[in-house]
């Protein structure tokens, strides 16, 4: 799915504005698409400190000593300077490829996974971290929504032919925040896990990918162990951190997941934004 | 010598009868999608690993966190740090292996190299020479002039090592269009590149010279069932980031 598929009669006009004047001279200058993707990638680093600071606060981990209201507070500016940053060059970087992001299926993960994104961290994280981790009714809705829609992005991600292997990295950060703020039996049974399923792959690469050579079934077996692998961690996280105590009462169980949640959110965007360029245009 | 060895790594260590296009590095940089995936994982990690350095050392300018105490921050940080550190670094390393001739020849490559030996050293200034102090200056809002000046100059560092990072994707300055005696062509070594892929060429028309001259027809290779020879099928596709700016 891309947007190509939800909006067709788009075609057209975007493969003229695709032409016209202004894109080709942006296009032929050598400065002008190395300052925006180097000013892009700087203003990444820009947000991961400033999304991930407040969201490992409400998980009870980090700076605990001082206060979430502090925290989100001093990283506030930082992360409405990369937003803007991104927005800016990410718009620019859509003008100068409109056709490629019409088709790509990564743009419209990363078009939805901004929503819950943007959601938890200027709204749920922001209204947490100034009541002392009390929940309101308009704070509750935006999680619901973020949850739905970060699902939402996430089975986009998952199912696109060409950027589903883009979700290696969700899982994968997913995967790290269990094993490094899990209990001993999470680390132990998914570390055990993740053993099995490397054997799995190998197995697979010198059984299947190798002899055979078929695109189509390498890649629908490896898509196929990235949703097992997605839903095991995913599992773990739930478990750890909803279905278990809290370790500080200070910390309620639904914040925490709220500071995981956040984190996996952005990287989500970050993702599938990298999976634009090299997920191609598929389904 | 330096060039030498990496062309042996690339060409060697896991070649199947001695084909280059099939040792572990071509491999690697021909990959379905793990060369994608180490990519991307490389530029991710930079949100954990240059994120978390950004706030100590704005916390170190007086630019945030002014109320927390330094040692707080970098005490609680760092762990993090050193986990994307090690990320990053991993994931730099197996992608340096995947065309390391190309790499040790690119300009931006080395001026990340540069960056990278500088942000390294005044970690060591700073730890072993400013951090004595640290005392005095943990909880002040405007820490001295030297705090500053390391978290500045660690700042730039990281920030050139990052746009040097980025530049690597571009074809503006590779040997092969940079003019010898330029300081480019000098700073990249690219005699040395020049002087191996000018090798080559002249091996491979001698070959052809040699073939013409006593007249053999050079032998059939069997085509497979595609009806293309094997010697015809693409060579193992280079990473992503050398044929075109990436998106993000």
């Amino acid at each position: 799915m891309n947007i190509a598929t939800l909006l067709p009669d788009l075609e057209p006009a975007l493969k003229a504005f695709a032409a016209s004047e202004g894109v080709m001279m942006i296009k032929s200058s050598s400065w002008v698409m190395p300052a925006v993707l180097v000013t892009h990638v700087l203003a990444i680093t820009v947000l991961g400190g400033a999304m991930l600071l407040p969201g490992l606060r409400l998980m009870g981990v980090g700076m605990t000593s001082v206060s979430p209201a502090s925290i989100e507070k001093s990283v506030r500016p930082w992360l409405w300077a990369a937003l803007i940053a991104l927005a800016v060059t990410g718009i620019f970087m859509c003008i100068v490829n409109p056709m490629k992001i019409y088709r790509a299926p990564a743009f419209l993960v990363k078009v939805i996974a901004l929503i819950p994104a943007l959601l938890l961290s200027l709204g749920v994280v922001r209204s947490l971290a100034s009541r002392d981790g009390v929940m309101t009714q308009q704070t509750r809705v935006m999680t619901i929504v973020a949850l739905v829609t970060w699902l939402l992005s996430i089975l986009i991600f998952g199912t696109s032919y060409g950027a589903a292997p883009g979700s290696f990295h969700v899982v994968c950060a997913g995967w790290m925040i269990a094993m490094i703020f899990g209990s001993r039996f999470t680390r132990i049974a998914l570390g055990a896990i993740t053993a099995a399923i490397i054997v799995w792959m190998f197995v697979m690469t010198m059984l299947l990918h190798s002899p055979l050579d078929d695109y189509d079934l390498v890649m629908e077996v490896d898509r196929w162990t990235l949703r097992a692998t997605a839903v095991i961690v995913f599992g773990f996280l739930l478990w750890e951190f909803v279905g278990k105590p809290s370790p500080d009462a200070a910390t309620p169980k639904l914040n925490r997941m709220i500071g995981v949640f956040t984190i996996l959110a952005w990287i989500t965007v970050a993702a599938a934004g990298r999976w634009i360029g090299l997920g191609g245009g598929g389904l | 010598m330096l060039h030498d060895l990496l062309q042996w790594l690339q060409d060697v260590p896991g070649a199947v009868d001695g084909d280059p296009s099939t040792s572990w590095s071509q491999v690697l940089a021909g990959s379905l999608h793990l060369w994608a995936l180490i990519e991307g994982t490389h530029v991710l990690s930079l949100m954990l690993f240059a994120g978390t350095i950004l706030m100590v050392d704005l916390r170190m300018l007086g630019f945030a966190f002014k109320d927390v105490p330094y040692s707080t921050l970098n005490n609680k940080i760092l762990p993090y740090t050193i986990v994307g550190f090690a990320l990053v670094m991993i994931t730099g390393l197996v992608l340096f292996f995947s065309n390391p001739v190309h790499y040790y020849h690119n300009v931006w490559f080395r001026a990340k190299v540069i960056f990278i030996i500088l942000a390294a050293a005044n970690i060591f200034w700073f730890h072993y020479r400013v951090q004595k102090s640290q005392a005095e200056w943990d909880a002040r809002p405007n820490p001295p002039t030297s705090v500053r000046l390391a978290a500045g100059i660690s700042l730039t560092s990281w920030m050139f090592v990052i746009i040097f990072g980025r530049l690597m994707a571009f074809v503006f300055f590779e040997c092969e269009n940079m003019p010898p005696g330029s300081f480019g062509y000098a700073f990249a070594d690219c005699e040395s590149e020049m002087r191996a892929v000018n090798e080559m060429l002249e091996e491979e028309s001698s070959e052809e010279l040699t073939d013409e001259s006593t007249g053999e027809e050079t032998e059939e290779v069997p085509a497979d069932e595609s009806g293309e020879t094997p010697a015809e099928e693409a060579p193992a596709s280079a990473p992503a980031d050398q044929a075109a700016p990436q998106e993000e």
